[in-house]
């Protein structure tokens, strides 16, 4: 599958879409900062001279302040959507996101833990507790969703939902246990699982940074076997591709970007889902393209959407909800318009 | 690939899905470039020696080999430019164009970070002549009948020019004449590239139509093996299938043709 010349115009378009979008919103905000003079901080902090033009305090508001959250939430959006394009492939189900295992819950599960024990004491609170509470909790679930379904042998798309899904109903079950507990600081509990980009600093961005670039090249890498792969285990060992090895390395490689994006921004939902849904309606299936789109424009929905509750709304609303809120609709949209097109019986 | 190397040498071959025994002792020799009926009541093993032979499931006991080689000691890629296997079923969740399916079947032979050279465009095209859905390269594969869903599958598989092609039940969901003439493709595969199918098969007078050999399974047990002329008789499906037949002998074709009683 030779990705044509237009397709290679689309990802250009994105990514240049992408940094202009990401300029251009460093400068929204309390404080107005022009485009131009964003360009020229960007480039000081290079070659270190800020032109005498650009008032003393925009350096630190853009750089500290703002260039870390844009990137936070260009790398969770495009981290999401790409696990999303493996999560649909790799269970063979459109409607599969890389939550559908667990993942989330368990993070969310972690980072309740984390601050239910800072809350009664035990623990004191450290910066970095929560995300990596989030990031063990991810993880384990992910061994444990693994485990219970490794007696199918082969990791098979409908064991690991269901054994995601049961998972899931156990973690829920000890979040609502925790809130419980909790009593009246719950609060900062369900703040944190409707996710959020609020404060995201440097070493989130390198966190990030570590997990989601190096996920994504490695996905971008298998695109080919993804492709085969969604047709069915048999399909795929008959074309030579070692399906059950290909597949759990994916699988724990895409799980990973997730659980680096969870732990850093809270639970997001439906970016996963909805973008490579949208990108595959563009470029079609193919996993060549249909990875870098959706990278780009789960980046671009992302920084868009943490924008608006950033600048736009009186209130910061938490991310998380407003992309349920605007994806949900949209999705129920794109579902009706192409369900009748799309299948024939 | 001459035929006396054959393509199959199986020897003393059981599974089990777990305490369930599937396949017992099974001890065949199969021939290069011959047509095989893989023939049995349902339950009786053919999908699992299928499994097996195709490496997608691997024995407990016993040995295959491919050529002159243990099946294990292939690569997967390299097993892939050997045989191929076209499932009984397949998952169609996403819109792929029909050329580009057919076009997965060379995935063997391309490198990674590599494109389709001239011999992979030319393996496409041929498997999508001659199973005639040329017409068809750029529609979305959701958007097509049973048969047609089936002869992408099968033109991918021939995209792969494996010598040796496995058929599970490919034309149980079919009707009469796409079931033939997707049986015709396959002859031809075998008469004029010499290739060897082994294909599972509940249509006993397809069977005996297309096939030289016929492989009977009962039970996980091999019955009888050799070839369809001989094997195919009242008794034998009598005693597979419990009902009464006669057996015709086509002049023209030296064909067997089976009339089942079925009241």
């Amino acid at each position: 599958m030779k990705p044509s010349s237009r397709s290679l115009c689309l990802i250009l378009v994105l990514a240049l879409g992408l940094l202009v979008l990401m300029v251009f919103t460093a400068g929204l905000g309390y404080i107005a900062i022009k485009p131009s003079d964003i360009v020229s901080i960007l480039f000081s902090s290079i070659n270190d001279t800020v032109p005498a033009s650009v008032d003393p305090s925009h350096p630190f508001v853009i750089v500290e302040v703002r260039l870390p959250r844009i990137l936070a939430a260009v790398l969770v959006g495009g981290g999401l959507a790409v696990a999303g394009c493996v999560f649909q492939s790799l269970l063979q189900n459109p409607l599969a996101d890389p939550y559908t295992l667990g993942i989330s819950s368990g993070a969310a599960f972690g980072a309740s833990l984390a601050l239910f024990l800072t809350m009664i004491g035990i623990l004191l609170p450290t910066p970095y507790l929560i995300p990596l509470f989030a990031f063990i909790g991810g993880l384990a679930t992910l061994y444990a969703v693994f485990a219970l379904s490794a007696p199918s042998s082969s990791l098979s798309a409908n064991s690991l939902i269901l054994s995601g899904i049961i998972i899931s109903a156990i973690l829920s079950a000890g979040i609502s246990f925790i809130k419980f507990m909790a009593d009246e600081q719950v609060n900062a509990i369900i703040f944190w699982i409707m996710g959020s980009f609020i404060g995201k600093s440097w070493p989130d961005v390198w966190l990030l940074l570590l997990l989601v670039v190096p996920s994504a090249f490695f996905i971008l890498v298998h695109a080919r076997e993804l492709d085969i792969m969604t047709f069915g285990e048999r399909a795929s060992d008959s074309l030579g591709i070692d399906t059950r090895a290909v597949r759990k390395r994916l699988l724990v490689t895409s799980s990973l970007a997730t659980a680096g994006c969870v732990s850093v921004s809270g639970i997001i939902g439906f970016v996963g889902l909805i973008v490579p849904h949208l990108v595959r309606m563009i470029v079609g299936p193919a996993n060549i393209l249909l990875i870098p789109c959706s990278f780009l424009l789960g980046s671009i929905l992302m920084l868009g959407a943490d924008t608006v509750t950033r600048v736009l709304l009186p209130k910061e609303l938490p991310i998380g909800v407003l992309t349920a809120l605007i994806g949900g609709p949209v999705f129920c949209y794109i579902f009706m318009k192409t369900q009748q097109a799309r299948y024939r019986v | 690939m001459n035929n006396f190397t054959p393509a199959y040498s199986v020897e003393q071959l059981s599974f089990s899905y777990g305490p369930i025994r599937c396949l017992s002792d099974i001890t065949i020799e199969i021939g290069s470039g011959r047509f095989y009926g893989l023939i049995g009541p349902n339950g009786s093993g053919k999908s699992t020696l299928i499994d097996l032979l195709s490496a997608h499931l691997f024995a407990d006991e016993g040995t295959i080999q491919v050529g002159n080689e243990n099946i294990r000691s292939y690569s997967r890629r390299q097993l892939a430019r050997r045989l191929t296997s076209v499932p009984q079923s397949f998952t169609l969740n996403f819109d792929y164009r029909v050329e580009d399916v057919v076009m997965m079947g060379r995935y063997p032979y391309i490198p990674r970070f590599s494109t389709p050279q001239k011999s992979d465009i030319e393996a496409v095209e041929n498997a999508l002549q001659s199973l005639d859905i040329e017409h068809l390269r750029t529609r979305k594969v959701t958007q097509l009948s049973g048969g047609e869903k089936q002869r992408v599958m099968i033109a991918r598989s021939l995209a792969q020019e494996s010598d040796i092609i496995l058929l599970d039940e490919v034309t149980s969901n079919l009707d009469i004449n796409h079931a033939v003439s997707i049986m015709k493709v396959m002859l031809q595969m075998v008469e004029t590239y010499n290739k060897t199918v082994i294909a599972a098969l509940h249509d006993l007078n397809i069977a005996s139509t297309f096939c030289d050999e016929l492989i009977v399974l009962r039970d996980g047990y091999l019955v009888e093996s050799g070839e369809t002329s001989k094997v195919l008789s009242e008794h034998l499906i009598e005693d597979l299938y419990h009902i009464k037949s006669t057996i015709s002998t086509d002049l023209s074709t030296s064909r067997k043709h089976i009339k089942y009683q079925l009241l």
